[in-house]
């Protein structure tokens, strides 16, 4: 395995009239050439400013990354590149799948001219050739008749094939990542299962990694290698798919796992995390889920736990791990135990 | 179907809307259902199916085209003025956006006081009882009653609705995707609240959702629709467990498991296309442009709900 991505203490703060909002908080991670990386919290975690601080997609009006983050794609430091360089970066080496199709596609473009633009700025191909190379695009993403298809507007397409779309037009310039914010949020179950076919299909035939930013336990289960989950602007639990589903340790992972309904509770009372998230304007001392967790000691409001290795794929910021720590075990509908 | 307490009864219900060229709209087609007090119904389809449009029509906001819907064995549409008042105050709905349902303009106390006022003749001190007493039972402090919606959370706000919603004192509630818009942990908080009440009030519920496991986890009995009508209905347990409509079945496994172990991708029906526009809809079943099974009858003649014994009724010419 060969690293892609490389992110070092990641900072995002926006800068608001209340102060300064702390949306990510000094986050590490990498990802490997064609792997599938999945970022699953809540909102206001910090999953998507994460996704985008990784193209610098701010202005310095609201958000900024901080001085002394690092984010290294491929042997070119992102920090460092000029507005021109950057231009050239976005698109061509990153592609980006958006939330809402409907807000991600100009209305007045047709989805030719959309698919090719990416063509023509990067490749410096003409319109004609971009326009041809579309429709080979929007083939590959499984559109009926691209021919017609290249002369239609998004206002005349569903939900469903303007995400298609979207994904051509990531796609176009062959990127080595995609970053995906929530792809499928906006669409029906049996669209989504669509999309997500056609996610992992491409994924296979052309080897690109994919960062998949979700709310939704279930797809990540299927589809992603490693997740990480992240609360509060960190990242308190990281595994391969089959660690954080089956050998989770995090309190917080729990929760979350726990708070999706399974057949045998019908009728009871669904387990739920009570209170709310910290607030970001203010300074975190201590764990983040502490006044959440039910398991809270004194130490997890004073100091921030270190990050423990669990295996060589399998990390997490938690107190519990530590040696002089009770032991406490994993809920029983997660199947309980312990890991060590 | 064994004896029920029917609360509210929809009958061949029809609710067509014009649009451009002379054209109509089939939002909802021919739905028959009933629920019963204390019950749960839970609506599922995939969206422009009509599930609102039947939860809204349930409550008079629409006119229906064809068919009535029957509170207590009273058709609403021939309620007199004081009947419908009473009807208002007894069926009461949850919106869907916890944004766009609350008075950017006025304070929590006064969104759910308005209803009271209409409906209650409480002194001052009296309804600020009322008030503080919604909040506890919705799991907010006294002091949110003299804040605005802005200052709210999300999950904070769908709890408001439901405080607004719960204030008249209603039998039935229709909650129009009441946990779409919310996260993961904030909706098991919503999903037992709405649970906790019934049990205390004997609310009748339609609960219209697209999230199949907490439909579920709530429901006595499901009925999925698809493009304006009825394809399937049955008692929850057993619908979930033998799907009969080939809609259903491919709706059902078209939900991710979270399990890594699963192997949701290979082992799910696959549908190829999307749904059609609910305009101008061709004869014959609604799902066979769809349906890998569909058969040339299909195409001809609309398939009615049969009832296949134990309550379990499906619109489908194949089985």
């Amino acid at each position: 395995m060969e690293r892609l991505l490389e992110v070092k203490g990641l900072h995002v703060s926006f800068h608001t009239y209340a102060g300064d909002i702390k949306a990510v908080r000094g986050i590490t991670f990498g990802v490997e050439k064609g792997e599938t990386l999945a970022l699953v919290g809540e909102s206001g975690c910090g999953k998507s400013v994460t996704a985008k601080a990784l193209m610098r997609l701010f202005d310095r009006t609201s958000g900024e990354i901080l001085p002394g983050s690092e984010i290294t794609f491929d042997g070119t430091d992102v920090m460092k590149l000029t507005k021109k360089e950057l231009h050239a970066f976005r698109g061509a080496q990153i592609g980006m799948i958006f939330q809402d199709p409907m807000t991600s596609l100009d209305p007045t473009m047709t989805i030719g001219r959309q698919v090719g633009e990416c063509l023509v700025i990067h490749q410096g191909l003409s319109m004609k050739e971009a326009q041809r190379q579309a429709i080979e695009l929007l083939r590959m993403v499984d559109i009926p008749h691209p021919e017609e298809r290249v002369k239609s507007y998004p206002h005349q397409l569903s939900g469903g094939m303007r995400q298609r779309v979207v994904i051509a037009t990531a796609l176009a310039c062959n990127p080595k990542l995609i970053i995906a914010d929530e792809p499928t949020t906006a669409l029906d179950v049996t669209i989504q299962a669509q999309v997500l076919d056609l996610l992992r299909d491409l994924k296979q035939r052309l080897g690109t990694a994919i960062i998949l930013v979700t709310h939704d336990l279930g797809i990540v289960a299927d589809f992603s290698d490693r997740i990480q989950v992240m609360y509060a602007g960190q990242i308190v639990e990281r595994g391969t798919t089959h660690e954080i589903f089956k050998e989770c340790m995090h309190p917080y992972t729990w929760a979350l796992l726990r708070s999706i309904p399974r057949d045998s509770q019908k009728g009871t009372t669904l387990y739920s995390l009570n209170g709310t998230p910290p607030d970001l304007l203010l300074p975190i001392t201590g764990c983040p889920f502490a006044s959440r967790c039910e398991y809270c000691m004194p130490i997890c409001r004073q100091q921030l736990p270190p990050e423990t290795d669990l295996s060589q794929t399998h990390r997490i910021c938690c107190w519990l791990q530590h040696p002089k720590a009770p032991k406490v075990a994993r809920p029983a509908e997660l199947g309980g135990g312990m890991n060590a | 179907m064994p004896e029920r307490d029917t609360l509210v009864s929809v009958e061949h219900l029809k609710q067509y809307f014009p649009v451009s060229h002379g054209r109509i709209l089939k939002a909802v087609d021919d739905v028959t259902f009933s629920i019963a007090r204390g019950e749960t119904f839970g609506l599922v389809g995939e969206s422009g199916c009509g599930k609102s449009t039947t939860g809204r029509a349930i409550l008079g906001i629409h006119r229906p085209t064809w068919g009535r819907v029957c509170y207590d064995g009273k058709d609403i549409s021939r309620f007199t003025r004081a009947e419908k008042m009473q009807f208002h105050k007894k069926a009461q709905m949850i919106f869907q956006d916890p944004y766009a349902c609350l008075d950017p303009r006025m304070t929590i106390s006064s969104i759910i006081r308005e209803g009271m006022d209409v409906h209650f003749s409480y002194s001052r001190q009296e309804a600020n009882d009322k008030i503080n007493q919604l909040l506890a039972q919705v799991g907010l402090t006294e002091d949110y009653a003299s804040r605005f919606p802005h200052e709210l959370s999300g999950g904070q706000r769908q709890r408001i609705g439901i405080a607004r919603a719960l204030a008249v004192e209603p039998e039935f509630i229709v909650c129009d995707e009441p946990i779409a818009a919310l996260d993961v942990s904030i909706q098991a908080q919503v999903i037992n609240l709405l649970l906790k009440v019934q049990q205390e009030r004997k609310h009748g519920y339609l609960f219209i959702s697209h999230d199949l496991s907490m439909v579920r986890h709530i429901s006595q009995h499901v009925g999925v629709m698809y493009l304006g009508s009825m394809v399937e209905m049955a008692p929850s347990e057993e619908i979930y467990a033998h799907p009969l409509h080939p809609y259903t079945k491919a709706l059902f496994s078209a939900i991710p498991t979270p399990d890594p172990d699963a192997n949701w991708a290979s082992t799910r029906i696959k549908l190829s296309g999307e749904v059609p526009s609910p305009i101008n809809t061709p004869p014959g079943c609604k799902f066979c442009q769809r349906c890998p099974y569909a058969t040339a009858a299909c195409h001809e003649s609309a398939p009615e709900l049969r009832d296949m014994g134990t309550g379990h009724e499906v619109a489908c010419h194949i089985i």
